[in-house]
């Protein structure tokens, strides 16, 4: 118990779910909502599968922080997000001006891979 | 570039710093928390007695659908991810959230939904009305024609992703960025609540996402939900969200609740392992009590929704008994903190009782789509997770500001919040009983009915000064400050080892990480300096 890990309980976690899914299969739910919370708790499954990968290959990388950076390119991204959004609730040519944020955050992104290279 | 001026740059807009991403969405939830207030005392107006008409049907359903979603999506689920982005990297000794950009991103995401929600109220045809539930056929553009549902959808879709992303960084902050000593089972009750907390976040928000989707399809053709599994299939994935985000709404004051208790008692909590443990099964069961809220559709598995949600009263009951057993013995400080914790605990059980009441099939047959609901679950928001928030946000407003918030106003707040929570709320389990529909614009004068209703108004007024005297409790303690200092309260947690408000990187030589021996690292540390 004193050795528990993250992604123990992560694992544990989404175990729990499964018993319960288990459960909601023996009283003949319908296939769609048993399917619904069997997906949930493999998706839990999965992230801590992920986790527990992490910790074991990489984990002094998952526990660095690697300084602050700028947050520029999650403002562009939202713009880029509202401005798609837009053209989905009216027209399509609303999406047009989202090139613009979009260009300059892939810029923003291409900038730091480089820099992260040299 | 040295690590602070690094985190300058960026000002508040672009800044990496947990701490402003926190302090940033805390803000916007605050404010759309005034606005949405502002919704349900209209409403409350319209309905103070019968036949009014202070606002038409058509706006009154916009007023409950923004007010009811707004609430949701963009208030107390934002305020739950505030806290756990400022708090969990100091309670855990780390020195940043991990992937910041992907909270701040999150931020973004839940700004535009927020915008997004809001601007229906300004096209043609108004914001949306069809409740937060959107269902079929009342969303779809046969019904609610106009850009204002359009708008709600892409404003929900984007404010539960950015929920999603703000949840992932918390957890891999808890699982990965943990100070040297800190193990799991020293972390504090606050963070092991936000960790339930995001688990189901990542395990249910998705299902939100994907009924999102559904309703794109069935506005661009109505007629796929004509067909019964895009109705029931619709409901299941809406509500296998929409119950656990109640408990995305409830567990981090929760967690609050007990950290507040067991400072102002000046000991542990008691019973920590059988705590988390309930923590961590309540989350567990909370995701297996959906179809509950289908009873009425005669399509769900009574037996089993009726189990897990009556299970769900022995880790509640644990939780209880954890804070009962905190306080009883001890030399209780009666700060405003703790008045809030201490109002949560019998108000929580009122909502937590009745919704026992709900989750019982032939009960729910009677109360369903009535007020008795709107007072169950508003006991649990207001009563219990509101009331949490407050206890939060007194106990560590000195902390994220370094500023004291006044404790007469803190203290007015709380008592005209405690009568105006149960006179707005007590009467309309009485309305619910006696057969008031929810989402009804004007109502017959039956005997009883505008009696109530009329009582309902009043509280609804006094919960609006409450909010008043809190708002103009914060503005002034900002505006005339004082200190608090790195500690005011003798907190317990390692939040309250470094200064107020913490520096860029949380630790610092001149605060240094202290060594964590148990969940009360810094009690530890007072205690055996008297020894």
């Amino acid at each position: 118990m004193s050795r528990l890990s993250g992604p123990d309980v992560v694992a544990l976690w989404g175990g729990a779910n499964g018993v319960l899914v288990a459960i909601l299969l023996g009283y003949g739910e319908s296939a769609f909502a048993t399917a619904l919370y069997a997906s949930s708790a493999a998706l839990i499954e999965l992230i801590a599968l992920s986790t527990w990968w992490v910790q074991r290959r990489h984990s002094a990388w998952a526990a660095s922080s690697p300084g602050p950076r700028r947050s520029r390119p999650a403002a562009l991204a939202g713009v880029v997000v509202a401005l798609a959004g837009c053209a989905g609730v009216w027209d399509w040519w609303l999406a047009l001006p989202a090139l613009f944020p979009a260009g300059a955050l892939v810029g923003e992104l291409a900038t730091e891979v480089r820099r992260a290279r040299s | 570039m040295a690590p602070d001026s690094a985190l300058r740059t960026g000002g508040w807009l672009g800044t990496s710093d947990h701490k402003r991403i926190a302090i940033m969405t805390m803000v916007t939830a605050l404010i759309l928390f005034f606005g949405m207030g502002a919704l349900a005392l209209t409403m409350r107006a319209q309905l103070a007695q019968p036949d009014l008409h202070i606002v038409s049907s058509h706006v009154y359903d916009q007023l409950f659908t923004i007010h009811g979603s707004g609430m949701i999506y963009l208030v107390m689920t934002p305020f739950a991810m505030a806290f756990g982005m400022y708090l969990v990297p100091l309670q855990v000794g780390a020195p940043a959230i991990a992937a910041p950009r992907l909270a701040m991103l999150g931020f973004w995401l839940y700004l535009v939904g927020a915008v997004a929600i809001l601007t229906g109220f300004t096209v043609v045809g108004g914001a949306a009305s069809s409740g937060w539930t959107a269902y079929v056929p009342l969303s779809d553009s046969l019904y609610t024609p106009g850009h204002g549902e359009a708008l709600w959808i892409f404003g929900t879709f984007c404010a539960a992703t950015g929920t999603i992303l703000m949840a992932g960084t918390i957890l891999w902050t808890a699982v990965f960025k943990r100070g040297p000593t800190m193990t799991m089972l020293r972390l504090p009750i606050f963070t092991w609540s936000m960790i339930a907390t995001v688990l189901m976040v990542l395990g249910a928000f998705p299902s939100l996402l994907a009924a999102l989707t559904m309703l794109v399809i069935g506005r661009m053709d109505p007629s796929v939900f004509t067909h019964n599994i895009w109705n029931v299939g619709y409901q299941h994935l809406f509500w296998f969200y929409g119950h656990p985000v109640v408990y995305v709404m409830f567990f981090p004051f929760v967690g609050a609740v007990a950290e507040v208790l067991s400072t102002f008692a000046g000991r542990p909590f008691a019973g920590y392992k059988p705590t988390v443990l309930s923590l961590l099964g309540f989350a567990a069961l909370s995701m297996s009590v959906w179809g509950h809220h289908m009873f009425t559709t005669g399509q769900a598995s009574d037996g089993y929704y009726q189990l897990t949600s009556t299970l769900l009263t022995v880790p509640a009951g644990i939780e209880y008994f954890g804070m009962l057993a905190t306080l009883i013995g001890a030399r209780l400080r009666f700060e405003v903190p703790m008045l809030f914790a201490l109002g949560f605990i019998p108000q929580f059980l009122i909502g937590g009782l009745t919704g026992i009441m709900v989750a019982t099939p032939a009960l729910d047959y009677h109360f369903q789509d009535s007020y008795f609901v709107v007072a169950h679950f508003h006991y649990t928001l207001i009563g219990g997770s509101l009331f949490g928030f407050f206890a939060g946000f007194y106990f560590w407003f000195p902390k994220v500001t370094g500023v004291m918030l006044r404790d007469g106003l803190g203290r007015l707040h709380f008592w005209l919040m405690v009568v105006g929570t149960n006179v707005t709320f007590g009467p309309m389990f009485a309305s619910g009983i006696l057969g008031m529909p929810r989402r009804v614009s004007t109502y017959y004068g039956v005997p009883g009915l505008a009696t109530l209703n009329l009582i309902s108004t009043i509280g609804a007024g006094i919960l609006g000064l409450s909010m008043v005297a809190f708002a103009i409790n914060v503005i002034a303690s900002l505006s005339f400050r004082r200190e608090s200092g790195p500690d005011p309260w003798r907190g317990h947690t390692l939040e309250w080892a470094t200064s107020s408000p913490p520096p860029p990187l949380n630790f610092t030589p001149e605060w240094p990480f202290v060594k964590v021996t148990s969940f009360t690292p810094l009690l530890d540390r007072r205690l055996a300096a008297l020894e």
